[in-house]
């Protein structure tokens, strides 16, 4: 991969049409709304945090790469999952694409999870103690890359139904693990 | 990728990444672990801040580094750390001899 900067748009834009796609889909399947809604809430959510850490610095190309082609595995999972609900594909080709979107939702995760240590804030915007702050994103990592890898598992290896309730759980769990965490961190646990 | 298996190659370095684990450090906080000359633990910095995995920034007269590895990275460092990895790069590490025994004390 070459080094050449990324340009701020890309990321952006992909992040814009996963959301856009997303809500399609909701719309397709308003029953799998907490489904549907995992996509557009974690990048937009991802393309703002990074940009609110690095403004007015040097932004970090790895993070944009990583939105971007996160970004373009989804709008491929979300089109065919538009598609299937459209009755474009039969039964079996439905339950491999919501198997594919999920797969792919776990290596996003799992994408993000791992560049999100390397996403140094800048040393004056550190709101606590540095060496607490760097521990909270080392964790924060580890965390979501162990979630992505137990979501796309659950997503490979289980039914439907409790693939989504299990996968969906351990990105949560992995959330408020996290938040807890930070939590700790600043009262100097 | 190969930089960061270059990087992670050499026990200076490895230790120094152990070091910044617990914390942002100055250049001099971390030189002082070592038993070795500037330039060596220059040379050390330089080669950890071209694989990416360490960020240094300037705070007045110092320079504060910082650890900057990806889980998957900081992943391998742990297999590093736990098989004594000591890859051939085709590098010549010199600092290494100079560096074993006194790593062993510097704690």
């Amino acid at each position: 991969m070459s080094d050449q900067m990324m340009p701020r748009a890309y990321p952006l834009v992909a992040c814009a049409a996963v959301a856009g796609m997303a809500t399609y889909c909701a719309l397709l399947e308003p029953e799998l709304l907490v489904f549907w809604a995992v996509a557009p809430i974690i990048m937009p959510v991802t393309w703002s945090f990074q940009t609110y850490r690095r403004r007015g610095k040097q932004p970090s190309n790895e993070i944009r790469r990583s939105i971007f082609f996160a970004s373009l595995m989804l709008i491929f999972a979300l089109a065919f999952a538009a598609g299937t609900s459209l009755d474009l594909f039969d039964a079996d080709e439905r339950t491999w694409a919501s198997r594919s979107y999920g797969l792919l939702m776990g290596g996003t995760l799992i994408i993000l999870g791992n560049y999100m240590p390397k996403n140094l804030p800048p040393l004056d915007e550190t709101k606590f103690d540095m060496a607490k702050a760097q521990m909270v994103q080392r964790f924060a990592g580890w965390a979501l890359v162990l979630a992505g890898i137990g979501y796309a598992l659950a997503w490979f290896v289980l039914p439907t139904m409790p693939a989504n309730i299990i996968a969906s759980g351990l990105v949560l769990f992995a959330t408020a693990l996290t938040l807890s965490r930070r939590h700790f961190a600043r009262l100097g646990v | 990728m190969s930089n960061v298996f270059k990087a992670l190659s050499d026990p200076t370095r490895r230790k120094v990444l152990e070091l910044l684990r617990q914390g942002p450090k100055t250049a001099g906080e971390l030189a002082a672990e070592f038993n070795v000359s500037k330039p060596t633990m220059s040379a050390h910095f330089t080669v950890l801040k071209e694989a990416n995995l360490v960020d240094a920034t300037r705070n007045g007269k110092a320079i504060i580094y910082r650890l900057k590895l990806s889980v998957l990275e900081d992943a391998l460092l742990g297999f590093a750390e736990m098989f004594g990895m000591k890859m051939e790069t085709g590098e010549n590490n010199t600092p290494d001899t100079k560096n074993e025994p006194h790593e062993e004390t510097s704690k």
